[in-house]
């Protein structure tokens, strides 16, 4: 069953880079593939990237795992679906696993494969099911994927925000809050809503698209405002804190725009999400930041022939 | 006998099953109808063993009930994207193996070997049904089975559940649609505030709407009337 089930997801990932594209694919085989994989080798055993790189990732393995939803379907066929979660994960992981091995990292290689055996056997937090609630009147009506969002992660979100505000005590801790936060933030819309709710406010798409993104970048803003304050107070390093804090608000127009670009009327992208922690990654570099402001630009414009699609529909 | 003792299970505060007791005799099919949030999926999900009860037990001939004694569709199914329902088949266990989902396939007339994402919202929950089918367990529990099927395809599924009554499987079936139930169950049990109000037996199926509904009536009569 293991097995069979492992083809499946190969087999999933191959079809599904049909979707893609051929240009893409071979864009991101031959050209961001192996620039991810250099990157990798070259920065593992320089600190901190050997918390930063494995940290990511478990991050993201705890993202998909928390929203997959094949936990009921696998325990109703397989009776220990935990067991297939951890295999699929072991072997997804694989390639880091093996870096800090080579690395001679075997403590990081060990913490990172408890894990990764932590997360495979927590029931995934989609399949819990509470009637318990908070109330979100803070963020406006229309902000669905904030509110939703929220109210799954608010455990998550307060434990990486309260470190970033003892930023004036040590800027690392900004940095910590600054990138886990932009993370759980951007995923929030990987879940596209149904066509109803998109054209409910009666705009044409491109003004649909960057009064939302006006919205949501903003309110962003105003979140990260307390922890770049604090970061702030370390004078020498002004420029860098002013940059991350404009890359994060950048991350989250990117999350959004990418959202569209690929939107289909209630659906779930593990694409996006898979980007989006990506794009986070990648940003840590400051200068490679600009490639996704660069970016926007590109998707602005498809998300806006996208969206065409659903708000002229019936015109 | 499927004996439910005093079954209680709670979301947090909010109590779905208070203290429930049945006894459903196997080799039987049994219909659980009841309102929008009055715990059928709950009560199925739990004897499914996806939630866990507060308190209480369920018991099959006198041990708790284990997962791998039933096969369950549940109200909304999951399917992995790029893959072919041949594929999806494939993945439930079978006393006929590979081979036989051909052979459940005439029934159902679904393109195995095109993706699921083509399917129609009618064929998905067809390839569902067929999983469930082909595990042949001694329980099987459909929860809203009808939901999404064309009429022909309703009228074999009630074919479908005659047929494993027949051959000693016992089938619990939860439908919003007291009619589908009438001619398929052996009894019919109303589930009201996280209780079974009461139970009725073939026989006794005649007045079965006007009890249900009889004291639900005049409430909604006088609610609709205040507002339209």
């Amino acid at each position: 069953m293991v097995f069979r089930l492992i083809r499946l997801r190969l087999l999933q990932v191959y079809r599904g880079s049909g979707d893609v594209g051929l240009f893409r694919v071979l864009f991101l085989a031959v050209v961001i593939l192996p620039l991810v994989t250099l990157f990798l080798v070259q920065r593992i055993s320089v600190h901190p990237w050997p918390y930063i790189i494995p940290g990511s990732i478990l991050y993201v393995t705890w993202l998909v795992h928390s929203r997959r939803r094949d936990y009921h379907f696998l325990a109703a066929i397989f009776f220990r679906p935990r067991v297939l979660f951890l295999w699929e994960y072991l072997l997804f992981t694989l390639p880091v696993t093996a870096l800090l091995l080579s690395e001679a990292l075997y403590i990081h290689a060990i913490v990172f494969t408890a894990a990764i055996i932590i997360i495979a056997f927590s029931v995934p937090s989609r399949n819990l099911v509470n009637s318990r609630t908070v109330k979100l009147r803070i963020i406006p009506a229309g902000m669905f994927e904030w509110q939703s969002g929220i109210r799954k992660n608010l455990v998550v979100l307060v434990l990486f925000y309260v470190p970033g505000l003892f930023g004036f005590y040590h800027l690392w801790l900004s940095g910590f809050s600054l990138l886990f936060l932009t993370l759980v933030f951007v995923s929030f819309y990987s879940e596209y809503e149904p066509r109803n709710m998109l054209i409910a406010g009666g705009s044409g798409s491109l003004q649909f698209l960057l009064g939302k993104v006006a919205r949501h970048t903003s309110l962003f803003a105003m979140i990260l405002l307390p922890l770049i304050i604090t970061a702030l107070v370390h004078e020498e390093f002004r420029w860098l804190s002013a940059g991350y804090f404009l890359a994060s608000l950048n991350l989250m127009a990117f999350s959004i725009l990418l959202k569209y670009y690929q939107y289909r009327p209630e659906a779930y992208s593990g694409a996006h999400q898979m980007l989006t922690t990506l794009a986070c990654i990648i940003s840590i570099i400051l200068p490679a930041a600009l490639f996704f402001v660069l970016f926007n630009l590109f998707l602005i414009v498809g998300a806006t022939r996208n969206l065409k699609t659903y708000f002229d529909a019936g015109n | 006998m499927l004996a439910i003792e005093n079954l209680s299970v709670s979301y947090g505060d909010h109590k779905v099953i208070d203290g429930l007791t049945i006894s459903l005799p196997l080799k039987s099919v049994h219909g659980l109808v009841g309102m929008n949030g009055a715990g059928k999926t709950t009560l199925l999900n739990t004897m499914a063993g996806f939630i866990r009860q507060d308190s209480g037990s369920i018991m099959m001939t006198g041990r708790p009930l284990k997962r791998a004694d039933l096969s369950f569709l549940e109200t909304e199914n999951f399917f992995y994207s790029h893959i072919t329902g041949r594929e999806y088949l494939g993945l439930f266990k079978s006393p006929t193996g590979v081979q036989g989902i051909d052979a459940w396939n005439r029934m159902f007339s679904l393109p195995l070997d095109q993706l699921i994402d083509s399917y129609s919202s009618g064929m998905k929950r067809k390839l569902a049904l067929a999983g469930v089918l082909r595990q042949e367990k001694k329980i099987v529990i459909l929860d809203e089975p009808f939901n999404g099927l064309d009429l022909e395809s309703s009228r074999l599924l009630s074919m479908i559940i005659a047929r494993l009554k027949e051959r000693g499987t016992t089938v619990i079936i939860t439908s919003h649609i007291l009619g589908s139930l009438t001619g398929i169950c052996d009894h019919i049990h109303l589930l009201r505030n996280g209780k079974i109000q009461f139970s009725r037996d073939k026989g006794n199926f005649m007045n079965l709407e006007k009890d249900i509904f009889s004291d639900v009536d005049p409430a909604y009569m006088t609610l609709v009337e205040e507002i339209m």
